[in-house]
């Protein structure tokens, strides 16, 4: 946990003084990924550069049995004339505990991680801007830290070193938080929980962060006044939305099963409707699952006992979710309204099926070449007419936008990761039987 | 008394760090690696013994002890001094980019710094005084114990200096280029081509107070023990002198910490 007390900040310019922020008093608890938003010269980095320990407040406290990393993607501690070797090892020799064997583990940590072959023992100066981020990135996270600062790393170098990075972030956030600065609000979305929005000089918490984005977002494009932006704040902390949940589904998607299925499923909005009535219960229960391939990761087993009783299938997910309920990566489904869904291929990119929502956050930005949100929003003839490299057909035959009812897309989803899902097939057959007696 | 052992562990790994980081900045600014470092001061110092030792020659001083042995001690402790200080007076800046890792505190670059020089000067008066021996064929060097010492001692009074003068020029920035100014001057009161004994009585007193003179004296006794040092010159004034500075320094350093690591 990081307690912040009184925490205030001037710079001397001129002999005048300039307040960034005054008597800040907030808490960071530990399990929490905390953004900070604020716009251009909120004094959100100044803020991080303190927490590192870079910068000294005028006055007030920080409070910590954490450790805290330097600020994540700043190229501030590297020396031009040293090699990329030679700056890793002092730092190394700093943070790595004991032997030389440690330290020299770190460093070639640090080399595979950031790919750039001999350049690696080239002076600093000499490298892009691309490279100065591989090797700044890779050293942070040889270092284990509970507290990262992290300031603006998801938009840095290549689609393949920002996804690397990306999944680093995801490895790293397992065990431990990060504080985080970054224009790139989706990414910020993606990554942490919680928001500390920073205007003139105030620090405004948020729980939810898609609250504090879009205020962000109307502080930025509004000409108005301090009154009215400071109204505009007070009403967004009291607006607290219980029905906004949003979904993240993480999953291989490639290993698809039993296609015909499958499409005979979607074809018939008919039947999707009787299933899904069948299934009401469940679904409005549901409000987290992990779906994940991996060996570490439980698996959702729905027994037969289903057909007689949707009841049990509930009661099924409901051990399911208790048993991940300690995991972080928790996908959220909650079945009234839903605001994104992100899904992952086989190679690891990220898929915004954003069409489905009415509201959607900045996924512009964020990493808008990889994203098939580019086409999605044409409809579907797009995907076929712009063949995307990442992006096969066959997934997108699982999302082809059948209904605009999101729960049955969820719910469809969610059992085709089942184990069980051709019995599953068998059920809506039978179903399918049924009707046409 | 854990936390205690561990503050000093994580300190020893932040200057290890730092030496190694000054070593290699060094070697990376300079040709042929390791050697050129080493060659620079070798230089220079040759350079100012020649020059001196040919001056002394033409006057025709003759002394107890060898004219170059005479010159060496003097011009070598006096540059150890001078360079700990104006290099301190340039570590906080010239370090600024590492203050970015939490546990490097302003202090431990002025120690890198100082125990860099310490370990380089010493290898150049090891180098120059082998030389001599080996050139006149005779050893001279009658105490060791003094010579490294005095050595020592008047390196802890450079770091005292070192780290008041970078607390005072970050206080006051116009210090950063006044200090080498008033620092030269000091060559000429701190005996590096004179002996206390060799001037007039009445002066002496003005000068013998000075680490850098009496450090200077002490390391020429050593080398010969005949060479004479008047009373006023002591190994104890000269260890008082070091451990002073060192806590004024400690001293004023504690009270600005915080203002050094505001940017």
């Amino acid at each position: 946990m990081i307690e912040i007390k009184n925490l205030t900040k001037s710079y001397q310019f001129k002999g005048k003084s300039f307040k960034v922020f005054e008597n800040l008093n907030f808490k960071l608890f530990s399990g929490e990924s905390t953004a900070l938003i604020g716009k251009n010269g909120a004094g959100k980095s100044t803020l991080l550069r303190i927490l590192g320990g870079i910068d000294q407040a005028d006055s007030g406290k920080i409070i910590t049995d954490s450790t805290i990393s330097w600020p994540v993607g700043l190229v501030g501690g590297f020396q031009g004339s040293l090699s990329g070797r030679e700056n890793v090892t002092f730092v190394s020799k700093i943070y790595a505990e004991g032997s030389k064997k440690n330290i020299n583990e770190k460093i070639k940590k640090v080399e595979e991680f950031a790919e750039i072959g001999e350049y690696f023992d080239r002076p600093f100066k000499t490298y892009s801007s691309g490279m100065q981020a591989r090797v700044t990135f890779g050293l942070s996270m040889a270092f284990d830290f509970d507290y990262y600062l992290i300031d603006e790393v998801t938009s840095a170098g290549d689609s393949r070193f920002r996804e690397k990075s990306r999944r680093k972030l995801e490895e790293l956030h397992e065990k431990s938080d990060f504080i985080m600065v970054d224009h790139n609000l989706w990414g910020l979305q993606f990554h942490c929980n919680r928001a500390l929005l920073m205007h003139n000089g105030k620090i405004y918490e948020y729980d939810d962060i898609d609250i504090a984005i879009e205020t962000h977002k109307e502080l930025l494009n509004a000409n108005i006044t301090y009154d009215e932006q400071d109204k505009l704040i007070e009403e967004s902390l009291k607006n607290k939305k219980d029905n906004i949940e949003e979904l993240t589904i993480i999953e291989s998607l490639s290993n698809s099963k039993s296609p015909n299925n499958r499409y005979d499923l979607i074809s018939d909005p008919k039947l999707i409707n009787k299933f899904c009535n069948n299934l009401h219960i469940v679904s409005n229960n549901i409000s987290s699952i992990n779906l994940k391939d991996g060996v570490n990761f439980p698996k959702l087993i729905i027994k037969d006992t289903y057909k007689k009783d949707p009841l049990k299938i509930s009661k099924e997910i409901e051990k399911y979710k208790n048993s991940i309920n300690n995991n972080r990566k928790l996908l959220k489904i909650i079945s009234k309204d839903i605001k994104a869904i992100t899904v992952k291929n086989s190679i690891n990119k990220y898929f915004d099926y954003s069409h489905f929502m009415k509201v959607h956050p900045d996924m512009h930005g964020y990493n808008r070449e990889d994203s098939i949100f580019h086409y999605s929003r044409f409809g579907h003839g797009e995907y076929y007419r712009e063949p995307n490299r990442y992006f096969n057909s066959n997934i997108f035959l699982d999302f082809y936008p059948w209904t605009k009812d999101l729960k049955i897309n969820l719910l469809y989803l969610f059992i085709r990761w089942t184990e069980e899902f051709p019995k599953m097939c068998e059920y809506i057959n039978s179903l399918r039987e049924q009707d046409n007696k | 008394m854990n936390k205690f052992f561990r503050g000093f562990r994580i300190q020893r790994n932040v200057i290890s760090a730092l030496i190694y980081r000054e070593l290699k900045t060094r070697i990376s600014e300079v040709q042929f690696g390791v050697i050129g470092v080493f060659i620079e001061p070798l230089g220079v110092m040759s350079v100012f013994l020649i020059i001196f030792t040919i001056i002394r020659e033409l006057r025709g001083v003759r002394g107890i002890l060898d004219v170059e042995l005479f010159l060496v001690s003097g011009i070598v402790l006096f540059t150890l001094f001078n360079e700990i200080a104006i290099r301190s007076l340039n570590a906080l800046q010239a370090n600024e980019a590492l203050f970015f890792y939490r546990p490097v505190k302003p202090i431990d670059t002025v120690i890198a710094r100082s125990v860099v020089e310490t370990g380089l000067y010493s290898l150049v008066l090891i180098v120059i005084t082998g030389g001599i021996f080996l050139y006149k064929e005779k050893w001279v060097l009658d105490n060791f114990a003094l010579t490294a010492i005095t050595f020592l001692s008047l390196s802890l009074c450079a770091l005292g200096t070192g780290i008041s003068f970078m607390v005072a020029g970050h206080r006051y920035p116009f210090l950063n280029q006044f200090i080498p100014i008033v620092l030269r001057p000091f060559w000429f009161v701190s005996g590096v081509f004179y002996s206390l004994s060799s001037i007039p009585q009445w002066l002496r007193p003005l000068v013998s107070w000075n680490p850098i003179l009496q450090a200077i004296e002490l390391t020429r006794h050593s080398f010969n023990s005949n060479y004479f040092i008047s009373d006023s010159i002591s190994l104890n004034y000269l260890i008082t002198c070091g451990v002073v500075s060192c806590t004024f320094g400690l001293w004023i350093y504690l009270n600005n910490e915080k203002i050094l690591q505001t940017k």
